[in-house]
């Protein structure tokens, strides 16, 4: 057995410990594996790992009480705002759509347009206003968040998209990169990532503020590694509200010029 | 898809802490189907990111290659091949993932031309192929993933391959993945210290794993030969 082969076991042996630790963290028990009987003794990298480990999960505590903070402060803006002037809709496609002013790192694309539905003749009209009744519980939409040269947010393109009544796990990554935006809000991101999000409309994104604070919130989540789809899938699942479904598609820069031309 | 999930789940009617995986494993070599579906919940999630880390996010090569993966290690069981008191049923799973990509790369640089001389293949039968040969040679993969399981005795069982804490460090380092390099930077080593450390950890291993094999030059490095392992 020569070196090389050797390097091979180790590293083999290596991520079977992580696959074991990944396995233990689905069960509520002590681990089964090697680590539980070898002497009681752990190596310095299973030391440092429990250490990076306790760091995330602070780390991840302390972003989801900021974000919480900022998100019961946001609400109570909004309520202050909404019960001191109500927003007049001036067409039928602003009207369900919370307004909120448009920054200038944002490039809107329309959402759909709920339907509004009349109350039948000789019903009893409360005092309450009109409620916008949407066509279907379920709608779609795709959030491109541009990132530049340091990984941060560029900027975020936000669009309805209908998969032909079929639900996300359907949906192939090629049908992902295939929605159009129509002019990109970044000529040379240098990473690029397309999320699909269905579910409630009340949960999903509908406007600027919102597609920007659920990027900032996926991009500044705790992650183990940057490159592919994978890597943003723990982030993306905890930044959406329950009941909202994700699939991500991550597009490097080269292949995303060629997918924007279509 | 990713769906946000309310936290880990037990099986159902089995309240309090989850059985050992050992224990499942012991359960699913009994015909217990519940058993191997809690093994395939629990582990297939790590075995899925190992893929997509390999395959740079490629879901449907992911998804295709980890159902044959589990399709083959469930035959195995069924069928009395994997032995659970040679290998973990993690690790075990793990080689027959493994030796399935390493097979996938091997037919995809044939397709793409990569090597010279060997016919190039179409179709549905790329994938087919490259996974029917984890499937028929569970006895080499059992053998390989006791090979990896005795490794991982001599990273985690100090007594065992009589590692010293350095040479037990570096070998844990590598294991990890970290370069020489960047393992002397960390432990203020000269690279040539670190590179005899290696060496000499090597040795022990050698020999521990030579017990093993049969080889007649081989010393016991320890008295412990890992035989109290609780995975079997």
């Amino acid at each position: 057995m020569n070196d090389r082969r050797l390097n091979e076991l180790l590293r083999m042996a290596g991520e079977v410990d992580d696959l074991e630790r990944s396995a233990d963290g689905m069960s509520s028990s002590r681990r089964p594996g090697l680590n539980a009987t070898a002497n009681g003794a752990k190596s310095p990298a299973l030391i440092r790992t429990d250490r990076l480990i306790r760091r995330q999960m602070f780390g991840a505590l302390s972003m989801a009480a900021a974000l919480a903070i900022a998100g019961v402060g946001f609400w109570l803006n909004s309520q202050s705002n909404r019960s001191s002037a109500p927003p007049v809709a001036t067409s039928d496609s602003e009207r369900g759509v919370s307004e909120v002013p448009a920054r200038d790192y944002v490039k809107h694309v329309p959402l759909s347009t709920p339907t509004l539905v009349d109350a039948p003749t000789g019903t009893v009209v409360r005092s309450t206003p009109p409620v916008p009744v949407v066509g279907s519980l379920d709608e779609s939409v795709v959030l491109a968040i541009y990132r530049n040269d340091a990984g941060d947010l560029h900027c975020v393109q936000l669009a309805p998209h209908t998969w032909s009544n079929r639900c996300l796990p359907d949906v192939q990554p090629v049908e992902l990169r295939s929605v159009s935006f129509g002019t990109p809000c970044a000529t040379q991101p240098r990473h690029t990532l397309l999320i699909a999000l269905a579910g409630p409309r009340r949960s999903l994104p509908t406007s600027e503020a919102s597609a920007v604070s659920l990027a900032k919130c996926i991009l500044s989540m705790p992650r183990v590694c940057d490159g592919d789809a994978a890597c943003f899938s723990g982030p993306a699942s905890q930044c959406v509200p329950a009941g909202v479904s994700v699939k991500i598609e991550s597009v490097a820069d080269r292949s995303w010029n060629a997918d924007l031309q279509r | 898809m990713y769906r946000v999930s309310s936290g880990p789940k037990d099986l159902p009617g089995q309240p309090g802490p989850s059985p050992t995986l050992a224990e499942l494993t012991r359960r699913a070599c009994a015909g217990d189907h519940a058993a191997f579906q809690d093994i395939h919940r629990r582990v297939g999630p790590g075995l899925n990111r190992m893929l997509m880390a390999r395959s740079g996010g490629r879901e449907e090569l992911v998804e295709e290659i980890a159902q044959r993966v589990w399709t083959a290690v469930w035959k195995a069981i069924a069928e009395k091949t994997y032995d659970p008191s040679r290998s973990a049923i993690t690790t075990f799973a793990y080689a027959i993932a493994h030796n399935a990509w390493i097979t996938h790369l091997r037919r995809f640089a044939r397709d793409k031309g990569y090597v010279q001389g060997l016919p190039s293949t179409q179709g549905s039968e790329v994938l087919d192929e490259h996974v029917h040969p984890a499937i028929d040679s569970i006895p080499q993969i059992l053998a390989e993933a006791e090979l990896i399981d005795r490794v991982r005795i001599c990273l985690h069982d100090q007594a065992a391959a009589g590692l010293s804490d350095l040479e037990r460090e570096i070998v844990s380092a590598i294991a990890a993945g970290e370069g020489d390099r960047a393992l002397a930077r960390r432990l203020g080593l000269s690279s040539s210290t670190i590179n005899v450390r290696k060496h000499a950890a090597y040795a022990k291993i050698r020999a521990f794993l030579g017990v093993f094999n049969g080889e007649p030059n081989a010393q016991p490095p320890g008295a412990n030969t890992g035989s109290d392992r609780s995975t079997p």
